[in-house]
């Protein structure tokens, strides 16, 4: 069984610019047919890393209001939290233990953590997760894949452990083919015309490497420069084989995307080969959406993007 | 088109003097954090202020976030005070002189997001902001 969920992150916009609450991104959550719900702690938790017990009383109030599932606590390893020196291995178990405990005490079964805890220390987490009834997920995000030296021995550490209380949560954007119509346009606002932003695209995917390409293109500005670093480190598509590796250790899926067009098709990320091959390797879980164009245009309506991306999976994941 | 957190971090409106019991200590107005989640306050690695095109003594300059006042210079210890997204830090001037008339005011910080690289080298953006405000004395 795949259910479909959304990453309260998809209304960063809205709630960087105060215009929804917290209640009023859960509440358009529902309206949009998602049935559970991921928060960022850091992102909409008041009084983070510590919410106050009234606090905590009331998210649960409103999850149940609107039916909406506590799904995904999505939590950081802030290393450099510190001026001048990166957190010790201490502060780090410390940190996850206290988000496993919120996200027990708020009624969400997974807890999201970035690469950066380290398989060691992932490791020494587990008898945490057993005890709060709580399953971590390391998060493969762009730029890596499953070949990368880090994520080898994630890979090593759940065969040899098992993925009952850690595992995998992959991020679709891995999957991307082709730099979306967002990056696209922002590369134009950065002073590239046209035909050299789909040049400079043409060689990324043929294989030129960054120092190559701003050679090549002459890219001096410091926006451009940042452009090109951004296609480098942001697109990088990851095989779908990758899933043989990911999905027998996964039960929760980050459904990335930055732009469905009015046909309500993603033409950069393969959802409909995703959807199927997740589905012939037997996946059950839920994939959360998460909406990311806002880093490329404020000005896209992340609610309509939702709605469409809604439609879209529901179609595919019916099918 | 750019990023939706790319924003003028200096709040419409929101300068005010401050005059106490007719005596002025100087200013003080209202900056957002240009991110789309909160932050540590020691991750802000620089924070400069102009007026009129002149740099403000970063020693009259308190920051003040969750209640409290801080130094420019407190701020790289400050692990424990958090800048949730939604809230403004109020920037208070104490140049011992309250605003009258047109003035510019300028802001440039910088803060490190503290799950970017590791082993000490960590991504560096910045918050800009900037504003002509008039007060009518």
């Amino acid at each position: 069984m795949i259910d479909l969920s959304v990453s309260l992150y998809s209304f960063s916009i809205k709630f960087f610019d105060r215009s929804y609450d917290l209640e009023q991104c859960v509440k358009k959550a529902h309206e949009l047919g998602f049935k559970g719900v991921e928060i960022v702690a850091a992102q909409m938790i008041e009084n983070y890393p510590n919410p106050t017990d009234e606090w905590c009383e009331w998210l649960k109030g409103i999850l149940k209001k609107y039916d909406m599932q506590p799904l995904s606590y999505s939590a950081y390893i802030d290393m450099g939290q510190h001026t001048g020196r990166d957190l010790t291995e201490d502060e780090i178990i410390q940190c996850t233990l206290n988000d496993i405990i919120f996200a027990h005490r708020l009624g969400f079964p997974i807890v999201r953590t970035q690469h950066a805890i380290s398989p060691a220390i992932l490791e020494k987490m587990i008898p945490y997760a057993k005890k709060w009834g709580v399953w971590i997920g390391v998060e493969l995000h762009a730029p890596h894949n499953c070949q990368v030296g880090v994520w080898k021995e994630y890979f090593n550490l759940f065969e040899r452990v098992g993925s009952d209380y850690i595992g995998v949560v992959p991020d679709m954007g891995i999957f991307q083919e082709h730099p979306h119509k967002l990056f696209q346009t922002a590369a134009l606002e950065s002073g590239f015309t046209s035909s050299q932003v789909e040049g400079s695209i043409a060689d990324f995917e043929s294989g030129m490497g960054q120092a190559a390409l701003v050679e090549k293109w002459s890219v001096k500005k410091r926006r451009q420069l940042d452009v090109i670093e951004t296609m480098y480190e942001t697109f990088h598509e990851a095989a779908l084989e990758d899933f043989d590796i990911m999905i027998p250790h996964s039960r929760y899926i980050h459904g990335k995307f930055y732009y469905i067009n009015e046909e309500e098709k993603d033409t950069c990320i393969p959802y409909e080969k995703i959807i199927k091959k997740i589905k012939e390797l037997g996946f059950e879980g839920h994939i959360a959406a998460e909406y990311e164009g806002h880093f490329s245009d404020g000005t896209v309506d992340c609610v309509e993007q939702l709605g469409r991306y809604s439609r879209m999976m529901h179609r595919l994941i019916g099918e | 088109m750019a990023s939706a957190f790319d924003i003028n971090v200096i709040e419409e409106e929101s300068v005010e003097n401050l005059v106490y019991e007719g005596i002025e200590g100087g200013f003080q107005f209202r900056i957002r954090f240009t991110a789309y989640r909160g932050s540590h306050l020691s991750c802000i690695e620089s924070f400069q202020l102009k007026l009129d095109g002149k740099e403000v003594d970063k020693a009259q300059i308190r920051f003040c976030l969750n209640g409290k006042e801080f130094l420019i210079d407190q701020l790289k210890d400050l692990y424990q005070e958090y800048w949730f997204i939604q809230d403004s830090a109020i920037i208070k001037v104490m140049s011992g002189e309250a605003l009258r008339g047109t003035h510019q005011i300028d802001v440039r910080y910088s803060f490190r997001i503290p799950y970017t690289g590791y082993f000490g080298s960590y991504m560096v953006q910045e918050g800009i902001g900037s504003r002509s405000v008039t007060i009518c004395a």
